[in-house]
């Protein structure tokens, strides 16, 4: 889902650089000391999840945990995937520094809409509902991130319709995967410590 | 809590498994000119070709010349006249939505173009204190070591695009980790600083 250096044209990267500056300042804001700990293990999980590449499907895809970031940390996921995907740029060549912002929002973004669709009803609900939740907590956030993704892509590739679809299809499995995992993440983390699931003092 | 310790253990095995045998999510591009053909392979890292990804070739306007698909094995042949050979400059593949890499084509390709300007020059000279040898003799044989030059270090040039497009190692990943947990402490340490004054 990383968008490479020299596809975007300057004001899709400069809104991007924007709109992801200001989602970090959100999330800074809202990071409480005590949750800097639990943001940086997760902060690492992500920057290390892109390396489990899937050899399923057409294109390639790497695991994202875009749906339990958004659970986990709320809008405290923008600085945490802005500083992976910083280190990912600089160390992995994935994406770029350009397309930071960019790539920043494509995969913070839907996180945060996941956390607010999701993670109350999942705190407060039964157990079984919570792993449906969770696990379409996981689907969702890899599907909006396509979509974001084919968004940021509009201005250069034209069919909007059609790299979507080139996309979400190509994601299928990452979305399949990241359910399970956010299953079982999550129940994991409710049997032996509630208390990480506060949504990061979001 | 010994359960919760050989879970997390697992679970880092795991991953660990995983990482040792990623493939870099990055595309990388490499292409050589021989001639009028400008060949070439695109990948997503080590091992895992590029296929039926579009290939564009470009002058330094940034006109387009020629373009082509790469197949199974990620490779990919683009034949342009002679003419536009001497200005192709840039090869372009398009690995899918939002992925896109690049190779100049420059050192060694260059080189061979103005060898051949330069060279006849070299051979007019020679040829005047060497009775009975043609030009052509000399332009073939110059030909004939420039192909066996290139074919003997395609294996390097191949290693070496398979070096550079090889997935990050250990010292990276761990790297990356480090500096999330200095970055986190640095946090920490200020907040600290601020709390006490």
């Amino acid at each position: 889902m990383h968008i490479s250096e020299g596809i975007l044209s300057g004001p899709v990267l400069a809104g991007g650089w924007a709109i992801a500056l200001a989602g970090v300042g959100v999330g800074v804001r809202r990071l409480k000391d005590s949750e800097v700990p639990k943001a940086a293990v997760i902060s690492a999980a992500f920057f290390v999840a892109s390396l489990i590449h899937l050899p399923i499907g057409p294109s390639s895809t790497h695991m994202l945990l875009i749906g339990l970031n958004g659970l986990l940390l709320g809008w405290v996921c923008f600085p945490v995937m802005f500083v992976a995907l910083l280190l990912q740029a600089i160390l992995f060549q994935f994406g770029g520094i350009v397309v930071l912002g960019v790539n920043t929002i494509i995969m913070a973004l839907p996180a945060v809409i996941v956390y607010l669709l999701f993670a109350r009803a999942i705190s407060q609900c039964g157990k079984k509902l919570a792993k449906v939740l969770s696990f379409l907590s996981g689907v969702t956030g890899v599907f909006l991130s396509a979509i974001l993704c084919s968004l940021a892509l509009l201005f250069t590739e034209k069919n909007f319709l059609k790299t979507a679809q080139l996309i979400v299809v190509a994601h299928i499995p990452v979305m399949i995967l990241e359910g399970i995992l956010t299953v079982f993440v999550i129940s994991f983390l409710t049997k032996v410590k509630p208390d990480f699931l506060n949504g990061g003092g979001a | 809590m010994a359960y919760k310790y050989t879970l997390t253990l697992c679970c880092v095995f795991l991953i660990l498994i995983f990482v040792s045998h990623t493939m870099a999510h990055r595309v990388s591009v490499y292409a050589i000119k021989k001639g009028n053909v400008i060949e070439g392979e695109g990948s997503f890292g080590k091992g895992r070709p590029c296929k039926d990804c579009d290939i564009v070739v470009l002058d330094s306007n940034g006109q387009e010349l020629n373009r082509a698909k790469t197949d199974d094995m990620g490779l990919f042949k683009v034949t342009l006249s002679p003419e536009k050979a001497k200005f192709a400059t840039k090869v372009i593949m398009d690995g899918g939505p939002g992925h896109r890499a690049e190779w100049v084509l420059e050192g060694a390709d260059e080189v061979y173009l103005h060898a051949k300007d330069e060279g006849s020059t070299k051979a007019d000279s020679y040829q005047k204190q060497q009775v009975g040898v043609g030009i052509e003799d000399i332009e073939i044989l110059r030909t004939i070591i420039r192909e066996e030059v290139q074919r003997a270090i395609e294996p390097i040039r191949r290693e070496l695009l398979h070096y550079k497009s090889e997935g990050p190692g250990f010292k990276e990943i761990f790297g990356g980790i480090g500096y999330i947990v200095g970055i986190a402490g640095l946090w920490l340490y200020f907040r600290a600083c601020k709390r006490r004054d």
